[in-house]
């Protein structure tokens, strides 16, 4: 097992995909934690631009991070498979590809926040991919993520 | 919000370095699946 994600490494995958050149987006509790969302997350979830190019850069963030991926892993990484979990690592990483709810890559880029350097979904896109996905712990969740995009809305 | 991450162990999810899927509809339905209820990963609509 993994250990555990935290904050620094929130901020090592910052400067990692950004060395790389890599267009992500820090989506799920993951993104609405780093916005100040008070709850806890046991690994990271990055929507991933879904490109060749953005994908070789991934697998060179990943590798630059301590990840251990496999010459089919990193082929799927640069073909952008839907979804790619990664326990292998410093930390639980999941690349997501093509999230529930979320149109595109290119309108989330255009409406995302971008808090501390970090390049974060925005709260109404979180939301809407918690809501598509409709599993038991995003229903548990999203009254009060409402309720904070509510109070961050007001905030700004 | 620095400290807000931690880390327990996740029965199923965790038993393996690495899964892939090719639709997220895969995904959910592997969750679905394998994993224990109470994890929460399961569809509830």
């Amino acid at each position: 097992m993994a250990g555990r994600f935290d904050y620094a490494q929130a901020e090592e995958i910052k400067v990692a995909f950004a060395r790389f050149d890599v267009r992500y987006l820090f989506i799920g509790k993951s993104g609405a934690v780093l916005l100040g969302y008070p709850d806890t997350t046991q690994d990271a979830d990055l929507f991933v631009e879904k490109s060749a190019e953005n994908g070789q850069g991934c697998v060179g963030a990943l590798r630059a991070l301590g990840f251990e991926l496999s010459e089919a892993t990193e082929e799927e990484i640069r073909r952008g498979k839907d979804f790619v979990q990664l326990k292998n690592g410093p930390f639980d990483l999941d690349l997501v590809f093509a999230p529930d709810g979320i149109e595109s890559f290119a309108v989330a880029w255009k409406n995302r926040v971008d808090t501390e350097g970090f390049p974060v979904c925005h709260p109404d896109d979180i939301i809407r991919s918690k809501e598509a996905a409709g599993r038991a712990k995003d229903i548990e969740s999203l009254p009060r993520l409402r309720a904070f995009r509510d109070y961050w809305k007001a905030q700004r | 919000m620095k400290y807000a991450f931690v880390k327990t162990y996740k029965p199923v999810l965790d038993d393996a370095p690495y899964r892939s899927f090719d639709t997220m509809a895969d995904y959910r339905d592997w969750c679905q699946k394998n994993l224990p209820d109470w994890l929460g990963y399961g569809r509830t609509v």
